[in-house]
This record gives structure tokens, C-alpha cells and sequence, in this order.
């Protein structure tokens, strides 16, 4: 836990603005700093909390880093997840970018997308990355 | 000025005409858009969920790609292309993990420079600088008097910390702004300001059905003609997902106001066809039509 996280006061002021509140009315936002249980997968990355925090704190941040924290400890993150980290590493895009992309912007007259280079440069990037961690 | 468009990955997979549409109205100013056939896309949310540094690298390649190209005005479609795109910017600059990622980035034979001359930005920013706003206006051919709701972008804008000199309004005006000039009324909309709830959409798909009901139901309350967006998760929001309801819960979703870019409504109003902006690929194109032909004595 980052030392600043104490400096919350718990003022509320993320629960109010947080728009999943609105349907998760019992959740109190700011658990997130104190070690509680939350749900880290309830955010969609407004950063209106953010914006707003007393204390300029980022609960939006926080969540992000719980979910680092549960992955890496083993949690799977769930089919639509690695459906889509799987795509970004092959194709370099979260959806299943192909020549059918090409063809439609062909016909909207939009010049078309070098799709060999785009994976290429994925694999090396991400062995790139991976061999310079290790 | 060298300027470039990221369009990022949803744009490039289900909303070209989004992208179509940006470039016509940058050829109405009399500016060129060079296009960069190997941008990929941001990582937002998915990659950041995972691994922050591999998400921090991804951008910053995107950034040294379009650096490579000469390009020294970068502007984004997407709000959440935009913060990915000015977070690696603003870490690759502080320069903590300049040296660090323009290692891996190296062995691609790319290199972030840090440079004040190199700029990145939302559209809603790039048309409303000074000089260039004004011009749309001068060039309005047509006045499109329809009536609109819109939908803010939330991460085209925030977090403020990435936006120097900005408030929490400036966005807004400048795109209400945008959307004056083009003559439509901008009817009050409950969630204009309040995050069109898309993203949640892809981690836990209930709760995100849940968020995006409640703005269908404000959205018909509206009285709007058409819902305009400024990011294509918004778009997925008010074009796409309706009819996946539809489907899936043998509901009436679709009877929504149209949506469209904010791309095509100012395209439109500068004189540009349907079919350039893309409009004829519209699923709602009958209803478009016939509503640019009956508007206000037209």
C-alpha cells in the first residue's frame, strides 16, 4: 500500500460523482485505500473521482493497480480479457482487425492499413519487452 | 504543422466512417492528414489492467512511430487514445522511463524524442484552436437544424493533470461550440457530462447493461433527434449496443435517436455528401435522409 493512500479523509465525494454508484448504491468508493474488499473490475475509467478528489488522490488509478495486483497473484481476468490481450499481441488491435478491415475502408476511400508490418512490429514488441525484463 | 490522426483500434475495426469523416473536414480547412499505415492500437484499460508498463511502452511506440513519419501534431479520435497518448507522453517526458522504454523501443529502431514542438490531442481540441474554429465557421455552408443531444468523452479530456490550462468546462464548451456552428440545438441530456458507461460494457458486461439502460431512458426523454458522440465507446454505446439488447433481451432499444459522429453533423454543415461522410453506411440512412430533407423548411 502507497503511503499518500492514508491522506484519504473519506469525504465520500468519489461514491457520490462514481457513475456505477448509481447502480451500486451501498458501495463506498474510497474501501479502495483502506485494504477492503472491492470489486476492481466496477470502474469505467471516467476519472471523474480523480478530477474531483479532496486530496487528489485517484481511486480510477487505484482500481487499475488492484486489478495488476489480483492478475498477477493468479486471477485470470476473465474470457473477454485475454480474448483481447491475445488480439493486441497477433493482430496489434483489441478487435480481430483482418483484410475485411481494408476492403471497407476502400470503400469509403480511406487508405488501407499495412497489416504484415502491424503484426510484425507487435511480436517484436512484446519479445522485446519480455527479453528486457529478463 | 505536420499533422497525422490516430484513429485507434475501435475506430479502425467498427467505425471508419468516423475517421472518413475527420479527414473530410480536415480537407474543407485546407489541411493535409498524413496517414501512418502501422499505428496500433493504445492498450486502454485492457493492456493497463494487465501490465502498466508494457501499456506506458505501447503508447510511447505509437508516439515515436508518428515521430518517425515527421508528424508533429498527433490528434486522436478516441478520448480513451487520447489519455493513453498523453500519459506515455507526459511519463516519457517527466523522464523517469525515457531511457528504459526507448531501450526496448530501440531494438524496433524507434526512439521517443521528447519535443515541446510535438503535440497531442483530441479532435474536439485540434478544430477549436484558435483560427481554425473560427474558419469552420466561415466555410458553413448549411445550417443543420436538428435536434441533438451529445455525449461528452470522458477520457478525451480528463484527467484535468493531463491538460494544462484547461478546466472542467473547457471541453464542453468547445465542443457545444463546434456543434452551435452547425446549427442543430443541443437538447439538456441527463449523461452529457456523466460518462456514457461503454467501457464497462467489456469487463462485466451486466453492470455495464445496467449504466447504459439508465441513459436510453434519459436519451428518449431528451427529445433528441440524434445522440453525437466524440469517441467511438460512446458510439458502441448508442449505435451498437442497442441492438445487442435487442437481441439478447427481446427489448425495444433501438428506437433511439440516431448516432452519429460529431465528425459528419459538422461535416454536413459544411457541405460535404453523405456518402463521403460515411452516412450511407448508417444503419438509420433512410431516417437521416428524410430528416435532412424535412428540417426546418428545407
Amino acid at each position: 500500500m502507497e503511503m499518500n493512500d492514508v491522506t484519504c479523509q473519506q469525504c465520500g465525494t468519489c461514491s457520490r460523482i462514481c457513475p456505477i454508484e448509481e447502480i451500486e448504491p451501498d458501495r463506498v468508493l474510497s474501501d479502495l485505500f483502506f485494504e477492503k474488499e472491492i470489486n476492481p473490475w466496477l470502474c469505467c475509467s471516467c476519472h471523474l473521482c480523480t478530477d474531483n478528489c479532496p486530496e487528489a488522490l485517484s481511486p480510477r488509478d487505484k482500481m487499475f493497480a488492484i486489478r495488476r495486483l489480483k492478475i498477477a497473484n493468479g486471477f485470470k481476468g476473465g474470457e473477454r480479457l485475454l480474448k483481447y490481450i491475445r488480439l493486441l499481441k497477433e493482430r496489434g488491435f483489441l478487435f480481430p482487425v483482418d483484410d475485411d478491415t481494408n476492403q471497407e475502408r476502400n470503400a469509403l476511400g480511406l487508405p488501407e492499413l499495412d497489416l504484415k508490418k502491424i503484426s510484425c512490429g507487435m511480436s517484436s514488441f512484446f519479445e522485446n519487452i519480455r527479453t528486457y525484463r529478463t | 504543422m505536420t499533422l497525422a490522426i490516430f484513429p485507434g483500434c475501435l475506430v479502425t475495426y467498427r467505425y471508419p466512417e468516423y475517421e472518413k469523416s475527420a479527414y473530410v473536414i480536415l480537407e474543407k480547412l485546407g489541411l493535409k492528414g498524413m496517414f501512418i499505415p502501422e499505428f496500433t492500437c493504445c492498450g486502454s484499460q485492457v493492456l493497463e489492467s494487465v501490465d502498466e508498463k508494457a501499456l506506458t511502452a505501447l503508447s510511447a511506440r505509437n508516439l515515436a512511430i508518428a515521430q518517425s513519419h515527421g508528424v508533429n501534431t498527433l490528434v486522436a479520435l478516441c478520448g480513451s487514445c487520447t489519455f493513453e497518448l498523453l500519459r506515455a507522453k507526459k511519463e516519457m517526458e517527466e523522464g523517469e522511463r525515457l531511457s528504459e522504454i526507448n531501450e526496448v523501443l530501440g531494438k524496433e529502431g524507434l526512439e521517443y524524442k521528447p519535443d515541446e514542438n510535438f503535440n497531442v490531442m483530441h479532435i474536439v481540441e485540434f478544430l477549436t484552436q484558435k483560427g481554425l474554429f473560427e474558419k469552420i465557421g466561415e466555410l458553413k455552408r448549411d445550417d443543420i437544424d436538428v435536434r441533438v443531444a451529445i455525449q461528452e468523452p470522458c477520457n478525451a479530456s480528463r484527467p484535468l493533470s493531463l491538460h494544462p490550462g484547461m478546466d472542467c468546462d473547457s471541453f464542453n464548451r468547445k465542443l457545444r461550440g463546434l456543434i452551435d456552428i452547425t446549427g442543430a440545438s443541443i437538447c439538456d441530456f441527463a449523461y452529457e457530462r456523466r460518462c456514457c458507461g461503454g467501457t464497462m460494457l467489456a469487463f462485466d458486461e451486466e453492470v455495464g447493461r445496467r449504466l447504459v439502460a439508465l441513459r436510453y431512458a434519459a436519451l428518449k426523454e431528451s427529445g433528441a433527434d440524434f445522440i453525437i458522440n466524440a469517441c467511438p465507446n460512446c458510439q458502441v454505446v448508442y449505435y451498437l449496443y442497442p441492438f445487442v439488447v435487442d437481441k439478447k433481451y427481446r427489448k425495444k432499444e433501438s428506437r433511439l435517436p440516431s448516432a452519429l459522429f460529431f465528425t459528419q453533423l459538422v461535416g454536413l454543415c459544411l457541405g460535404a455528401g453523405l456518402s463521403e461522410l460515411g452516412l450511407e453506411r448508417h444503419r438509420d440512412r433512410g431516417i437521416i435522409k428524410e430528416m435532412l430533407e424535412n428540417r426546418g423548411g428545407h
